[in-house]
């Protein structure tokens, strides 16, 4: 009977034995398995990589030639407004590295390219249309310029800042005139625009409010004094010296924060009212209400925050 | 004799640029290619005021690095004499008028909002209310008078009425005229647009040509 029960344990176990070793095959089998297809997702997630940076250039390339069309280039002031769309576009698809390396690269095109020799007349002076020529790119490059660094997000710009001012980056200049052409780009393009005009529907006062905002975060930087832009290299127009302030601490008419948001304090009472909601359409007059006045105590906020400096 | 007479009015016609109940006699001087008046005749139901131009400017913006020209301005009242010619008393002296006129004369198409906004900008710089009454009706006339169209002029008169209020008639640049009633403030809240504490760098400017007055 022991015998039998000895056999039959032995038996047992060399059986589970076997099936271990079976199942150890096959895990094994498995893990070469699981390797193999990590490999392979590794190599697809590259490939995806891959794909998404070819996407990402893709954007940069077509962005910036949508924004050098010529119909885009011709009316460049009071800003490009045909360069917003392609502009808005580039400021998604670069990195905040690129953002600064373009400005670098676009203020030392403006400062330091020159027509050809053969283009000076009997007297040493350029021909006028090579001047007109000449200083119409110039303004087409300072135009992108600003174009860019006033309608990209805001993340990138808050970046750009930790990176290259806190962060004593390599391009640390060129982030004080990219900030520099942020102010002057929203600074027209609200004066010329949206504050041109009655204030008087919800999305005019938010978009009016946020671009606002963008340049209000800049004019109280610890380093706003730096904040500024030489743009030299024309040749008929006047070289473009700009600083976010003063040098008595003034600031210009088109950023001048709290005169500007005074004015669009009194624009709630004046043209928003209770929000010009066209009768029997589907947004809720509470929840236009509850946003206008939500909309209001940021305004009044960022007009304490001016008192109190 | 009668003959000359005839002819000298004839002349004297073709010099006149006639824009509803204001006319205008022009002088020699242009700006900007616009021919600056030497006098106007503003007529009225309590009477016809002759007015000589006290000054002319250039009214421009500041768009980003430049200076866009936006419109020649000439300012005329019915008695020049008593105009006072210094920053803070021109808007005080225009209470000797009993009649006075902006012209404007725009070198570039502008939207009636924007001309609307720009004025009330101007008020606002000048603490003067626009919810009264007078102010909030001449904003209104000036949004229902549209755009302000390049090449073309727009002409703001007033002249003070026998029971102390003040008719101002605004006439956009297709001609159409909207007369307004105000308080007798509402002259001098008008010119303070021009001559009071200005909105912005280019009407400070402005108000600097105004204040130098005109050599024909």
């Amino acid at each position: 009977m022991k015998t039998n029960f000895t056999f039959i344990l032995l038996a047992s176990l060399t059986l589970i034995a076997c099936k271990a070793e079976k199942a150890m095959d096959n895990t094994n089998k498995m893990l070469k398995t699981t390797e193999a297809m990590n490999s392979k997702m590794e190599q697809t997630n590259a490939g995806i990589e891959s794909t998404n940076e070819s996407v990402r250039l893709q954007k940069l390339i077509l962005s910036k030639d949508d924004m050098l069309k010529d119909e885009n280039t011709r009316n460049l002031e009071p800003v490009a407004l045909g360069m917003i769309p392609g502009a808005k576009k580039f400021g998604e698809a670069a990195t905040t590295t690129e953002l600064v390396e373009f400005t670098y690269l676009l203020l030392k095109e403006i400062n330091d390219q020159k027509p050809d020799e053969s283009d000076r007349l009997e007297n040493g002076e350029y021909k006028p249309e090579v001047i007109a020529a000449y200083d119409h790119i110039k303004m087409i490059k300072f135009s992108e310029l600003i174009t860019i660094a006033g309608m990209a997000p805001e993340e990138k710009v808050d970046q750009i800042i930790q990176e290259q001012i806190y962060g004593g980056g390599l391009y640390q200049e060129e982030a004080y005139a990219f900030l520099m052409g942020r102010v002057m780009f929203l600074g027209t393009y609200l004066d010329s625009g949206i504050l041109s005009r009655p204030l008087n529907t919800v999305e005019r006062m938010n978009e009016a409010i946020t671009r606002l905002g963008s340049i209000d975060n800049i004019l109280k930087m610890p380093f706003k004094n730096e904040v500024k832009m030489n743009v030299t290299g024309f040749l008929k127009r006047d070289a473009i010296a700009v600083s976010a302030y003063a040098e008595d601490g003034t600031l210009d008419a088109l950023w001048n924060m709290p005169k500007l948001w005074k004015k669009v304090l009194k624009a709630f009472d004046r043209d928003l009212k209770d929000g010009n909601i066209v009768r029997g359409s589907s947004s809720s007059q509470k929840e236009v209400s509850a946003k206008i006045a939500s909309m209001k105590r940021r305004v009044e906020a960022y007009i304490k925050l001016w008192e109190i400096k | 004799m009668k003959l000359l007479s005839l002819i000298g009015t004839a002349l004297l016609f073709t010099q006149v640029a006639v824009a509803g109940v204001i006319k205008y006699e022009d002088g020699t001087r242009t700006i900007n290619g616009v021919s600056v008046g030497r006098s106007a005749e503003l007529s009225v139901d309590n009477g016809v005021y002759h007015m000589d131009v006290i000054g002319a400017g250039l009214r421009t913006k500041k768009v980003l690095v430049a200076n866009v020209n936006v419109y020649v301005a000439q300012v005329y009242v019915d008695n020049a004499g008593a105009f006072v010619r210094t920053a803070d008393g021109a808007v005080k002296s225009i209470d000797n008028m009993k009649a006075g006129a902006i012209r404007l004369t725009f070198l570039r198409d502008v939207e009636a909002d924007k001309v609307k906004v720009s004025f009330r900008d101007a008020f606002d710089a000048n603490d003067i209310n626009t919810d009264e009454p007078g102010i909030a009706a001449f904003l209104n006339a000036v949004s229902d008078g549209g755009d302000a169209e390049g090449n073309k002029t727009l002409n703001i008169s007033f002249a003070r009425l026998d029971d102390g209020s003040v008719r101002v008639i605004y006439e956009d640049t297709k001609g159409k005229e909207t007369t307004v009633i105000g308080n007798a403030a509402l002259a001098n809240s008008i010119f303070a647009i021009w001559l009071g504490e200005p909105a912005d760098a280019g009407l400070a400017t402005l108000k600097k040509e105004l204040l130098k007055g005109i050599t024909q």
